[in-house]
């Protein structure tokens, strides 16, 4: 971080979907540790929304209080109607404003492709406790993409990552950029341009299977 | 004595209308039981004669082949509708006599609600690019099943809800596109089960020559959370194989199933700068 870059706001949202908890997470993130994490990377608020576990995480913020480090403000919430416009336009740069926010997010694909639409970078941290464990598959393989970075609730594991996803971010800048094909060999289809045709049978061997 | 006898050649009469009543019920029965067996057949081996190519050299095509265009969009809820809406929202915008129906669900505020700044959006860059926007209508049938209903009434709301679908794919739009299509060409949904019903409406109105075999063609995309298996709806897609159209997002799930892989459409969405593409309705 430049001494100048520290001066703008930077903004850093936690969240854990609106139906199943994430006690784990929440828990990793109301960690004085993990703020000072953060705050030595220039964050200047931690957003963190925390559905149905609301009630025991404002209330051990509130005792908490006095351990949050200077310049860095933390703030819990329960739902927001419509999490991508209110909380995560927060985390967008503005210049001169805000520097390049961070989104850390429970694997919903939800919350993966508001992140994605806003182009900011996101750490994902799969729910390894739901039943057939479908968040790690996500995970996975967004992180396999260079989509995002993977992170456990362990407090070293999402300081790392937060390292990772700031060298991912300068790495991988271009993957983010609409319409990039990367190493794909092909285009992508528009939907605009799908069209079951009639073939005659002879044709049906060069069927393009991509 | 004579009463047994009575007895028995009443009971003779009885077997033999009877029986004669099945041969006679067969017969009648048997062109009406029979037809739809044989064009359920003929109608499934024309779509395995349809083919789709999922992927294309750079080269975009710009134009439409047709002069009038009416396609069906069935928006799921939730995550499927935000998934819809991404793969569309590519910054095509030729939609010159284009209608777009969107068929949503009761209750759905939250489709509603995206798929009119959608709507917005495009509107703004068909008027930027110098094109027509098209136009779109929004039609609302009943939820087949909400949430925590009693399995007893769900056959009931089912039907009602089927009965929605019917109107909603056989009443034409109210503009120019409607005049010239009375159906729409393609029928597209990424899931949940409203898609299949969709999909089987069609199938049973086709079964049915109401609707002919080219048009409503039901093109099924799988959501892209499916990496490595199908859902439900995908499922019920693939095997009963009543889909003109099936494509999946991930190179696992693809090969898993031997279906085509048309790559992660959701990321055909393109970013505008912040504040156009949020719209103010909600």
């Amino acid at each position: 971080m430049t001494a100048s870059s520290k001066q703008l706001e930077r903004c850093c949202l936690a969240t854990v979907g609106a139906t199943v908890g994430f006690p784990k997470l929440i828990k990793t993130v109301l960690e004085n540790k993990f703020w000072e994490h953060i705050r030595a990377h220039g964050f200047t608020s931690l957003r963190i929304q925390c559905g149905p576990d609301m009630p025991w995480a404002s209330e051990y913020l509130s005792s908490h209080k006095d351990q949050i480090p200077p310049g860095l403000k933390v703030e819990v919430f329960g739902l927001s109607k419509n999490l991508m416009l209110e909380e995560m336009t927060l985390c967008k740069a503005v210049a001169g404003k805000s520097d390049q926010g961070l989104v850390i997010s429970h694997a919903g694909t939800g919350t993966i492709l508001d992140a994605w639409k806003l182009g900011l970078p996101i750490i994902v941290v799969p729910n390894t406790d739901l039943l057939d464990d479908h968040q790690s598959e996500m995970a996975h393989y967004l992180a396999d993409e260079g989509y995002a970075t993977q992170s456990s609730t362990d407090l070293e594991d999402l300081q790392s990552a937060i390292d990772k996803s700031n060298r991912l971010w300068e790495e991988n800048k271009n993957r983010w950029q609409p319409h990039s094909t990367s190493s794909q060999a092909h285009a992508r289809i528009s939907l605009w341009e799908i069209s079951p045709k009639e073939v005659r049978r002879e044709e049906n061997s060069q069927m393009v299977h991509d | 004595m004579a009463n047994k006898n009575k007895a028995t050649a009443t009971r003779a009469v009885i077997i033999t209308l009877g029986g004669l009543g099945i041969v006679v019920g067969f017969v009648a029965v048997q062109p009406f039981a029979s037809g739809p067996v044989i064009r359920h057949l003929q109608l499934s081996q024309q779509r395995r004669r349809r083919q789709v190519q999922w992927s294309h050299s750079r080269e975009r095509v710009k134009t439409r082949e047709q002069p009038h265009d009416y396609y069906l969009f069935v928006l799921g809820s939730g995550g499927h509708t935000k998934e819809m809406l991404m793969m569309m929202d590519d910054g095509f915008c030729h939609f010159e006599n284009f209608h777009r129906r969107y068929l949503i669900s009761s209750g759905d505020t939250m489709s509603l609600d995206h798929l009119t700044d959608f709507e917005n959006d495009v509107k703004l860059l068909c008027e930027k690019e110098g094109q027509s926007p098209g136009t779109y209508d929004t039609k609302v049938v009943a939820r087949a099943r909400r949430v925590h209903q009693s399995l007893l009434t769900t056959p009931f709301s089912a039907l009602v809800s089927l009965y929605g679908i019917f109107q909603v794919l056989l009443s034409p739009p109210a503009n120019n596109v409607g005049k010239t299509l009375r159906f729409p060409r393609l029928i597209f949904s990424n899931g949940p089960a409203t898609g299949f019903f969709v999909g089987l409406a069609v199938h049973v109105l086709k079964i049915l020559y109401i609707i002919p075999e080219d048009k409503c063609l039901f093109v099924y995309i799988e959501s892209w959370a499916r990496i490595t298996s199908l859902s439900l709806t995908g499922k019920l897609f693939h095997f009963t194989g009543i889909a003109d159209a099936f494509a999946v997002q991930h190179e696992e799930v693809a090969k898993r199933y031997g279906v085509s892989n048309a790559g992660p459409l959701v990321f055909n969405y393109k970013r505008r700068p912040l504040g156009s593409a949020i719209g103010a309705s909600s």
